[in-house]
């Protein structure tokens, strides 16, 4: 969820629980799909079995990630899927660091000083 | 630029790339479905063909146990994949309504009106695979 008070930086559009890497990581690769098995986002995020699942715990509670347990055959599975909470929250988290990434011209700090007036230099895409 | 907005807007690139990344490496994931549907566009083709032309006492069991084995093998295949493109349930359920559909038409025409034409079985067979054709197609631009 976002927090701080709304100001002229778009680091305030920045989500606190999306905005660690390894949440931020999870997410993302969730973005495109339906739902994905545990093991795949493990294995696609880099991390290990206990990091993924404290992450998604948070993710979780925050209403981001909707967590599907079953089985397949005899053999038990654990899907995971982006909630449409978890892409809002994506987008919009995505959208405030793309204003970050397009320079200091359009995202002036209040607390560092005068804002540029040059105009915004185009974004990458996420 | 101070060097707290240098190093803002690079950390901020950096994430920005990194998640364009693994979307990507998640959604190619989900190319196996375009893989899927083409097995099954050809599966319905030769059904159709099939259908058509072989005696109907034995023709409609081997056609049958055929057809039941590529679903089964089919399912275990699905079963065993470890994304799914997202709208899935949506996708699928308009392919599979579709050939349905074109299925539906092309035998109870057939039977009625086409017995032994084999050009309205292959027509059939044509039309009974275009949904999953389709469904592979938009499978594959999502999954790109």
């Amino acid at each position: 969820m976002a927090t701080g008070t709304p100001g002229r930086h778009p680091r305030h559009g920045l989500d606190e629980v999306i905005h660690a890497p390894v949440r931020l990581s999870i997410v993302a690769t969730l973005s495109g799909l339906q739902r994905a098995e545990f093991a795949f986002v493990r294995d696609t995020v880099e991390i290990s079995d206990s990091v993924l699942s404290k992450q998604v715990t948070v993710l979780e509670q925050a209403g981001y990630v909707d967590v599907t347990k079953g089985y397949v055959g005899k053999r038990p599975r654990t899907w995971l899927a982006l909630s449409p909470a978890g892409r809002t929250a994506l987008d919009a988290h995505l959208a405030a660091l793309r204003e970050i990434a397009a320079g200091p011209q359009t995202a002036a700090d209040p607390s560092a000083g005068a804002a540029s007036d040059a105009p915004a230099s185009a974004a990458p895409s996420g | 630029m101070n060097s707290s907005s240098i190093s803002a807007t690079a950390s901020a690139d950096d994430d920005l790339r990194r998640a364009a990344e693994l979307s990507g490496r998640g959604r190619r994931a989900t190319r196996w479905y375009a893989n899927y549907l083409l097995v099954f566009a050809l599966g319905s083709f030769a059904l159709s063909v099939l259908t058509g032309t072989l005696p109907t006492g034995p023709g409609v069991l081997v056609t049958t146990l055929l057809w039941m084995g590529l679903i089964v093998a089919l399912s275990v295949y699905a079963a065993r994949q470890r994304a799914a493109i997202r709208n899935f349930g949506r996708l699928h359920g308009a392919v599979m309504a579709g050939w349905t559909l074109a299925w539906c038409a092309t035998v109870v025409l057939g039977q009625q009106f086409f017995a032994g034409r084999l050009w309205w079985w292959v027509l059939g067979g044509i039309a009974v695979a275009l949904p999953p054709l389709v469904g592979a197609r938009v499978t594959r631009r999502r999954a790109d």
